[in-house]
């Protein structure tokens, strides 16, 4: 019952870490895509209200892309 | 590029609803508008569960983004064509006004901690809609099973590499009988300027049966006039199976079971013909409300050759909609499978 218990607590800290693990590096990539967009300088970033100001100040249209 | 403001958008927290409506299955989507919010068009069309680009190109893309520089130096004395490119108000301003959606996100993302866990995804505000009906047991209509209808639900291939060029009409479709020939250039239709595919699938979208659609190609040349009458069901031609939404329709509707439609060699080994019923059991979920199928008694390789009494469900996609139209959460189905040579009978609980 007790070598049970363990096999169930090992396995599940070993599902909840790699779970971790995912998670970081999903949030890694999310980091490093905005770092990288920012970067490029061309684009507002997650931010519409900037890029509609922009917009009304240039009188340029709006590309806007959900990616 | 330049000639635009560009904007990046990453995920749908707090989305206007009334201004952006899309096909949110996509896991690409531009919109060209102006300051106004005034929407010259979209861009972003798929197929296909793995390959996201079979269906737009670079050339088609730079094509759009010139018309759209066109029509934005005319405005606003074209204001007027681009009405219809926005639905009226919706009745959730945000993804987050959804029972199923309420409180679990933020209105921005959080980078300090867990970034991906606070973004809400495109998809899961299409899971929202369907979510709702079935919270509130009524039939799913089929606007909200089949969004974004591509072309060739009405007979229509377009080129990916035009706006909107016909590549192909299918024999004996509505596109056809409308009197399409493959290379008409669509202009408009219903009067909307069309600069992309995408333009195409929100007119479709935005349709019920029993419209009619005016449109206006440019053929060797000349411009025509061509009216397509949407009959009744028009929209149940069109294969869901590939969209990212699917998954929890798969919940809802087969317990988590992914099914395919049994190749012709495997039919004849199960000595069935190619008219009968045949959906073979791909994946089983696993965990949770996924896995009420396997805890039902289903097994990978298992053939569904009945279902609910029905044995003329040819598709996932037919099987979904039955089940999304038909039977409510919490109804338990029959079903017939065949399992290594021989016929089985389980039940199945609805979600």
């Amino acid at each position: 019952m007790r070598f049970r218990l363990s096999a169930i607590l090992a396995g599940f800290l070993v599902l909840t870490t790699a779970t971790a693990q995912a998670q970081n590096k999903r949030d890694d990539k999310v980091k490093e895509d905005r770092k990288n967009v920012s970067e490029l300088g061309d684009w507002n970033y997650n931010d519409l209200p900037a890029g509609m100001a922009e917009a009304k100040k240039t009188g340029k249209p709006l590309l806007i892309v959900f990616r | 590029m330049d000639q635009f403001v560009c904007v990046r958008i990453v995920q749908a927290n707090a989305l206007d609803l009334s201004l952006f409506q899309f096909d949110y299955d996509l896991t690409f989507a531009a919109f060209f508008m102006n300051a106004d919010k005034t929407i010259y068009g979209r861009f972003g069309t798929r197929s296909d569960t793995k390959d996201a680009t079979r269906d737009i190109s670079i050339e088609g893309f730079r094509k759009a983004l010139v018309s759209a520089l066109e029509w934005h130096k005319q405005y606003p004395a074209n204001k007027d064509l681009f009405r219809d490119k926005r639905q009226a108000e919706s009745k959730h301003k945000t993804p987050a006004e959804y029972p199923s959606l309420r409180g679990k996100f933020k209105a921005t993302l959080n980078y300090d901690k867990n970034v991906a866990r606070s973004c809400m995804h495109c998809h899961q505000i299409h899971n929202a809609r369907q979510r709702l009906y079935r919270s509130q047991r009524k039939p799913v209509p089929d606007h909200i099973i089949y969004p974004w209808p591509l072309p060739t639900v009405v007979g229509l291939s377009l080129d990916p590499r035009e706006m909107a060029k016909v590549r192909q009409v299918t024999k004996d479709s509505l596109a056809e009988q409308a009197g399409f020939r493959s290379g008409d250039e669509i202009q408009s239709i219903n009067g909307q300027p069309i600069l992309s595919i995408a333009d195409v699938q929100w007119v479709l979208h935005t349709a019920r049966d029993g419209n009619k659609l005016k449109a206006k190609v440019v053929r060797n040349g000349q411009e025509q006039s061509l009216d397509i009458s949407l009959e009744r069901g028009w929209r149940t031609k069109e294969d869901i199976s590939w969209r990212t939404t699917s998954w929890d329709l798969r919940r809802m509707a087969a317990g988590g079971l992914h099914l395919i439609r049994l190749p012709d060699r495997d039919r004849r080994k199960a000595k069935l013909t190619g008219k009968e019923m045949a959906l073979f059991v791909d994946h089983v979920g696993q965990y949770g409300e996924h896995a009420v199928a396997k805890r039902a008694g289903f097994r990978h390789d298992d053939i569904i050759v009945s279902f609910d009494g029905r044995t003329d469900l040819m598709s996932e996609t037919e099987l979904f909609a039955y089940v999304l139209k038909k039977r409510m959460a919490g109804e338990v189905v029959p079903v017939t499978l065949i399992r290594g040579g021989g016929r089985l009978k389980l039940k199945l609980r609805m979600q």
